[in-house]
């Protein structure tokens, strides 16, 4: 019988990217190299889990923005088009590097990649790779749970209470849309917390969420277990707090397993290293270089520009000491917490960014397979759990008031409120507050009025991406982001005077329906002040 | 929450029958004052009983270990995180710390332009090229107060001239000096009517839009905009919402309430109805269930010496590393090869060392690789339509690095 459980939590998010009017579009690489590097090895390890019999629990979030990415027709073909090209690419690598012994097995290793991610993407999960989550979900091994509606950070709406309820209920129901029914739990995104966020999330039917480890040390009364029980809190959902010392291991610039040296490189790829006339045709047509996603360098030390080849068998072997490393930690953590907790199992929440597994951490994927592999095989005091299965078998939790927390550098709102994206918020109140003004102004609408309003409501939940302001404070890609959310806000006060002055231009507002098509079902009576939890 | 009785002493009796409430006071209505007092502060006391020192001592470490955390943890985070959003850090890296004033940022913008999208590449529609300027102001006289961790709030507003007008005229002080004021009001568990707060500062804020104030963990706060006459009077001109800023230690409250919920039943009942309301009719698609696994760990041939991992061994410790002086130079050359040239379109067959080339239909090929010291025969061959005729050529490559 185990001690204890161990509940992984891979939150895969990124802002809705998409725009029909340009042919290549430099951000919407963002979606194309989380998928081939990402997503799909995520399935991958999923898939040949399930072909082994070896069974597992994964919680993941696959965020509004992120579904409405995958199930869009144009950019499943850009996608397509981006992978035949990075085929073509590779194949070309593996002719130019004939000579390069140290690297000709990296270009073979990519070359089969591509191919694969292909063959995964269009063959497998037909361009929709929500039909390969959901098919795991089916499966029951792994739960997919939902994250505000375009990833808007509720701590700082938190004087709009209808932008917090209509964030909750357009992501729950947007769920429902894709897998078939309503989301158990939810994400919040950049788990952040505010007390009174809770009743949204039980009237929108959620079972539980995750709040960072202050959230729930730092709650009132103080919990008994800390972060090693969930708590409810008054409104009768579940709060999961994150355990701090397995996110080391795998954050810690220090201590973490990504940093070794011989892991590959992040930043080194052919895209900014081989000559122009070679690579023009991979990079954007304005000439302007980017990441290909090769890359043949391992890390190989800090602070250094000489780096070494990178060696991706030596990298895949280091993976298994690592998730042996991480399991004996695990182990040891369990056993002691069973002791201590007087024979009640600990559970130990460990979530991650998705994309820290793949992108950002080549290998990443490769550890997970290894460590679920010898959770199953190798021991017996852990046992891999979703949130939701601890519930069925812990119904009875302690009642705390988790305490407004982030996941954020320093824990709370900072990284989103400070001198480079405070400015935004002025502007953000105002049209959350103008969209139930129209909501409330107009309760009844049909026909053009009710697609205006609709509209309003897409504009506003896409400024409210806190992508935006993440992306302002940590300085790259800021002219994107400060474009976006004035194009948003544009947009909503475009449309809030042409509802107002009952003139809504039909051209206008079906251009913005096909650019801004996130949430086909939104629904601007989310806004109605009558809807809200009193 | 205010626990001591001096400061509760302090509050209306309708500001403690709320506490009273919120802590369950038995018999709170038909307390006089005092009485409420000396009950409230009991049952504080009451709930800080004895806990269980092993579950106590957990939490000391946790709360160890989060404060430890903090420092290290979060900067690869934001690394990473910020990794999904790049094309290349290796030229931004160096502003990576620097925190930059608002004004910088909207300047900034206008002149370094990176994504210049051509007109050529919109592909037809009027493309929405409504991202270049913001409303100044909504013409509203509003103040909005905004948490940003239990030290520190942010507090932003507008007030129009035509306001600040009106406000001075209707007090009969047209036209009189003044100072723009916010005032910040501590309203912990008060509610506020614009005289009771615990405590209250001042900030002359002139013609600033907005406002950092450092304040205290777990109190509640709310701001005042108005103007100040040269006679001290103080002319309100919009009030702000109240928040509570975050505790930042575990709470002293011991009180373990604990909940039951039945989650086998309910969802369940909910999924049948959804069921039987037509809910789960979802596309099924045909899976594929051939899969070519992930390339296996086969002969791992590890390179370089490493040193022996255990799952004991990993330890910061072995993570060290040397640092490598800082270089203010750098160079680096390589060298590539092309090898091309033309073949007749109806050729059977061209071949360089063996292997099989493509060409186009001109008859054109082109073969482009590194090259890196050493020397190297291309033997190209040529095979025509009918194989009656070949030809070859080799030239031989030779690199070497001179210095």
């Amino acid at each position: 019988m185990e001690k204890g459980y161990l509940s992984l939590v891979l939150h895969a998010h990124l802002p809705f990217v998409r725009h029909p009017e340009y042919e290549d579009f430099l951000e919407e690489d963002w979606f194309y190299e989380a998928i081939t590097e990402t997503y799909i090895p995520l399935l991958n390890v999923f898939e040949g889990l399930v072909n082994d019999g070896v069974d597992f629990r994964l919680t993941m979030s696959v965020t509004p923005p992120l579904a409405a990415m995958f199930s869009d027709e144009l950019l499943q073909n850009r996608y397509v088009r981006h992978v035949e090209k990075l085929i073509e690419l590779s194949a070309k690598e593996i002719e130019r590097t004939k000579y390069l012994p140290d690297f000709h097995d990296t270009a073979k290793m990519y070359h089969a990649r591509f191919i694969k991610s292909r063959y995964v993407f269009v063959d497998k999960y037909h361009k929709n790779l929500i039909n390969g989550f959901k098919r795991f979900q089916d499966m029951g091994k792994l739960e997919v749970i939902t994250c505000t509606a375009t990833h808007g950070f509720l701590p700082l709406m938190e004087n709009k209470r209808e932008s917090v309820h209509a964030q909750v209920q357009m992501a729950a129901k947007d769920y429902e849309r894709h897998f078939g029914r309503g989301p158990r739990g939810i994400w919040l995104a950049e788990c952040g917390f505010n007390p009174g966020d809770d009743a949204e999330l039980k009237k929108a039917g959620i079972q539980f969420f995750f709040v960072d480890a202050h959230g729930v040390l730092h709650g009132h009364p103080r919990p008994k277990y800390g972060v090693f029980a969930p708590v409810y809190t008054k409104s009768g959902v579940a709060a999961f707090g994150r355990d701090i010392e397995s996110s080391k291991s795998v954050w810690s610039a220090e201590e973490g397993y990504p940093g070794d040296f011989r892991y590959r490189d992040f930043y080194r790829d052919i895209g900014f290293d081989l000559d122009f006339d070679y690579i023009k045709n991979y990079i954007h047509p304005d000439g302007i270089r980017k990441h290909t996603g090769i890359k043949y360098y391992r890390i190989t030390g800090k602070k250094t520009d000489t780096k070494m080849p990178y060696n991706h068998r030596e990298a895949t072997e280091l993976t298994a000491s690592h998730a042996a490393n991480f399991l004996y930690n695990r182990e040891k953590q369990v056993e002691y917490l069973f002791d201590v907790m007087g024979g009640k199992k600990p559970i130990i929440v460990s979530p991650y960014d998705a994309e820290l597994y793949g992108h950002w951490w080549f290998e990443g994927p490769q550890w997970l397979d290894f460590l679920i592999r010898k959770i199953y095989y190798d021991q017996k005091t852990i046992r891999m759990i979703t949130p939701y299965e601890y519930l069925l078998e812990n119904p009875t939790n302690q009642v705390v008031t988790p305490s407004m927390s982030s996941w954020g550098n320093k824990g709370y709102n900072e990284v989103w409120l400070e001198g480079s994206n405070d400015w935004i918020y002025r502007h953000l109140h105002k049209i959350a507050q103008r969209m139930t003004e129209l909501a409330n102004t107009y309760p009844n609408a049909d026909g053009i009025l009710l697609r205006a309003l609709n509209q309003c409501v897409r504009e506003v939940m896409l400024a409210q991406s806190s992508d935006w302001a993440f992306i302002m404070k940590t300085g790259t890609m800021v002219e994107y982001s400060v474009r976006r959310t004035k194009s948003h806000v544009n947009r909503f006060n475009t449309l809030y005077d042409m509802i107002k002055s009952n003139q809504i231009d039909n051209g206008y507002l079906a251009e913005l329906e096909s650019k801004d098509n996130i949430f086909p079902t939104a629904d601007y009576k989310l806004y109605l002040t009558s809807s809200l939890v009193n | 929450m205010i626990e001591k009785e001096q400061d509760l002493l302090k509050l209306t009796k309708h500001e403690l029958l709320k506490i009273a409430t919120d802590l369950d006071v038995k018999y709170r209505t038909r307390m006089a004052k005092p009485e409420l007092v000396d009950s409230i502060v009991e049952v504080v006391q009451e709930k800080r009983k004895e806990v269980d020192p092993k579950t106590e001592k957990l939490l000391v470490d946790q709360t160890m270990s989060l404060i430890s955390e903090h420092a290290d943890l979060s900067v690869t985070k934001e690394e990473m995180e910020a990794s999904k959003y790049q094309r290349s850090l290796k030229d931004e890296k160096a502003e990576e710390d620097e925190v930059e004033e608002p004004k910088e940022v909207e300047a900034k913008i206008e002149v370094k332009k990176i994504i210049e999208i051509k007109p050529s590449n919109v592909l037809g529609g009027h493309v929405l090229e409504d991202y270049n300027h913001l409303p100044q102001g909504y013409n509203d006289n509003s103040i909005t107060l905004m948490v940003i961790d239990p030290t520190n709030i942010y507090s932003y507003w507008e007030v129009t001239d035509w306001r600040r007008e009106e406000i001075l005229s209707s007090s009969n002080n047209k036209g009189a000096k003044y100072e723009t004021v916010v005032k910040l009001h501590d309203v912990t568990d008060v509610n506020f009517n614009g005289s009771n707060a615990w405590s209250s500062k001042e900030f002359n804020v002139g013609i600033a839009p907005n406002w950092y104030f450092s304040v205290d963990p777990n109190r509640s706060y709310c701001t005042e905009i108005g103007l100040k006459l040269e006679n001290n009077k103080f002319l309100l001109i919009a009030r702000s919402n109240v928040i509570s800023t975050p505790r930042d230690t575990v709470s002293d409250f011991y009180d373990e309430e604990w909940m039951m919920i039945d989650f086998n039943k309910k969802p369940d009942i909910y999924n049948e109805m959804y069921r039987l309301s037509g809910g789960h009719v979802i596309k099924r698609y045909q899976l594929n269930s051939a899969f070519i696994t992930e390339l296996g760990v086969r002969d791992v041939n590890i390179s370089i010496p490493t040193q022996s991992l255990n799952s004991e061994s990993i330890s910061s410790q072995m993570l060290e590393y040397k640092k490598v002086s800082e270089q203010d130079f750098w160079m680096w050359v390589d060298t590539e090869l092309i090898v091309y040239g033309q073949v007749k379109p109806d050729a059977s067959s061209l071949t360089v060392n063996g292997e099989k080339i493509k060409f186009d239909k001109d008859g054109r090929f082109r073969l482009q690789m590194a090259l890196p010291n050493g020397k190297y025969p291309f033997r190209v061959q040529g095979v025509s339509s009918d194989g009656s005729m070949s030809k070859e050529i080799t030239p031989v490559v030779t690199r070497k690095i001179e210095k």
